[in-house]
């Protein structure tokens, strides 16, 4: 039973796929609709501008709207989607050259921070996340990635090599360097986190 | 002292995310028993991943869909005659691409008309002839560098001409913008097609181009375009 239930949204995408690759541009929007907002957490973590990872975002739909035709079902629809974005971030940071800013220029120091008494809860919670954010970003790139990709989309060891193009063994290893830094560098702000 | 069980260190991060086989754990946490180094390891990690387990899910501002289903028509607009139609109409694009070719004829029917009338009741202009309808101040100035952040799809770009040729398919003309004649690996391909006639520039020239900004994703194309182009300013001969 619990299968059945499993099976059926791959099959409604494969579905979508399939009626998208006869040119059903309701059904390549459904897909559009599905992997927005996960296509657009990657771009943006990747390049780390929100305006950027618009654009970039519509250029990767166009890439897969263009490359759908040859998919083949070989990989999962989500693996090779996020290999796209990712490729498509990668030619977008070559032809800019990617800005870096220092996290500590953004956070200033930790006893800065655990002094500031936050107002509100919301407001408490926003900068949580951008502390986080801010760590994150300064990871590199390939550490950034396998971070991203495991704990905002939920891809399993297998599914993160895919995407990247390596072994399940680096990816763990990219994941356990990834987790140490993030330790490190968020090891002051640890109180209100 | 760091712990030497190298195999067992590398599957600390597998233990920390849970997706470790069960005899794996048994292993682990066997070890975890003896050797405060991992057990310190396997502390940071969890840390770590606390952190990391808070980072949000990014949402697009807007949708874009309208700009992306503008793309595709362009896209499929200009896939067609290259095609010869009968493919894509084999996988049912047919009624579509057909809505948007007629759409594509009639836009460039009018641009054709607009120009024509401005030749019969204006005298000629020196140089390149312009596309009469258009506000060339409402073009959103961009950089060669700089066109990839551009989200505006009418543009003006200044560079020098690098190179001049006609595409063998289709006729159409087009030339490369550069910053820099000696360094030209950045660059926006500037496409000018039929029914809009204008004069190419000639290469070594530093020219002003007007029209609309796109991004060629064809294989062993990605890059962007200006694309057609609607009015050439020579700056420099």
């Amino acid at each position: 039973m619990n299968e059945t239930r499993a099976a059926q949204p791959e099959q409604d995408e494969r579905a979508l796929v399939l009626a998208a690759q006869r040119g059903d541009r309701t059904a390549f929007r459904a897909l559009y609709e599905a992997y927005r907002d996960r296509l657009n957490s990657l771009i943006f973590y990747t390049l780390g501008d929100a305006v950027w990872a618009e654009d970039v975002l519509q250029i990767v739909f166009i890439k897969i709207y263009k490359g759908l035709p040859g998919f083949r079902f070989q990989s999962s629809l989500m693996t090779w989607m996020y290999r796209i974005a990712l490729n498509e971030c990668l030619n977008q940071q070559q032809r800019r050259g990617a800005a870096h800013v220092p996290f500590e220029e953004i956070l200033g120091s930790g006893d800065e921070l655990d002094r500031a008494a936050p107002p509100d809860l919301a407001h408490a919670d926003r900068e949580r996340r951008e502390i986080i954010t801010q760590a994150v970003m300064e990871l590199s790139p390939k550490l950034r990635a396998v971070v991203v990709l495991k704990y905002v989309e939920g891809l399993s060891y297998d599914e993160m090599a895919q995407v990247l193009d390596c072994s399940a063994g680096t990816v763990a290893s990219r994941l356990s360097r990834a987790l140490r830094q993030l330790e490190a560098r968020l090891r002051p702000f640890k109180r209100v986190l | 002292m760091k712990c030497w069980r190298i195999n067992l260190r590398r599957d600390l991060v597998r233990y920390v995310t849970d997706e470790l086989p069960a005899d794996g754990v048994r292993r682990v946490e066997a070890h975890l028993l003896d050797c405060g180094d991992c057990r310190d390891a396997v502390a940071h990690l969890r840390s770590g991943q606390r952190f990391a387990a808070q980072l949000p899910r990014v949402k697009p501002q807007g949708d874009a869909w309208g700009r992306i289903e503008a793309a595709i028509d362009r896209e499929d607009a200009r896939r067609e005659p290259a095609t010869g139609g009968v493919g894509w109409r084999a996988v049912g694009f047919g009624p579509r691409l057909a809505f948007a070719a007629v759409a594509f004829v009639l836009l460039l029917s009018a641009v054709f008309i607009a120009l024509h009338r401005r030749a019969a009741s204006e005298e000629e202009p020196a140089g390149l002839p312009s596309f009469a309808a258009a506000d060339w101040r409402e073009f959103q100035p961009v950089s060669i560098s700089g066109i990839g952040s551009n989200t505006k799809p009418h543009v003006v770009a200044e560079g020098y001409v690098s190179e001049v040729r006609i595409d063998e398919k289709d006729g159409d003309l087009t030339f490369k913008l550069v910053d820099n004649l000696d360094a030209q690996d950045r660059f926006i391909v500037c496409e000018i097609i039929e029914p809009i006639r204008l004069q190419p520039p000639a290469a070594g020239s530093r020219v002003r181009v007007y029209g609309v900004s796109r991004y060629d994703a064809e294989r062993d194309h990605n890059w962007y375009e200006v694309h057609p182009v609607l009015n050439i300013e020579v700056v420099k001969k």
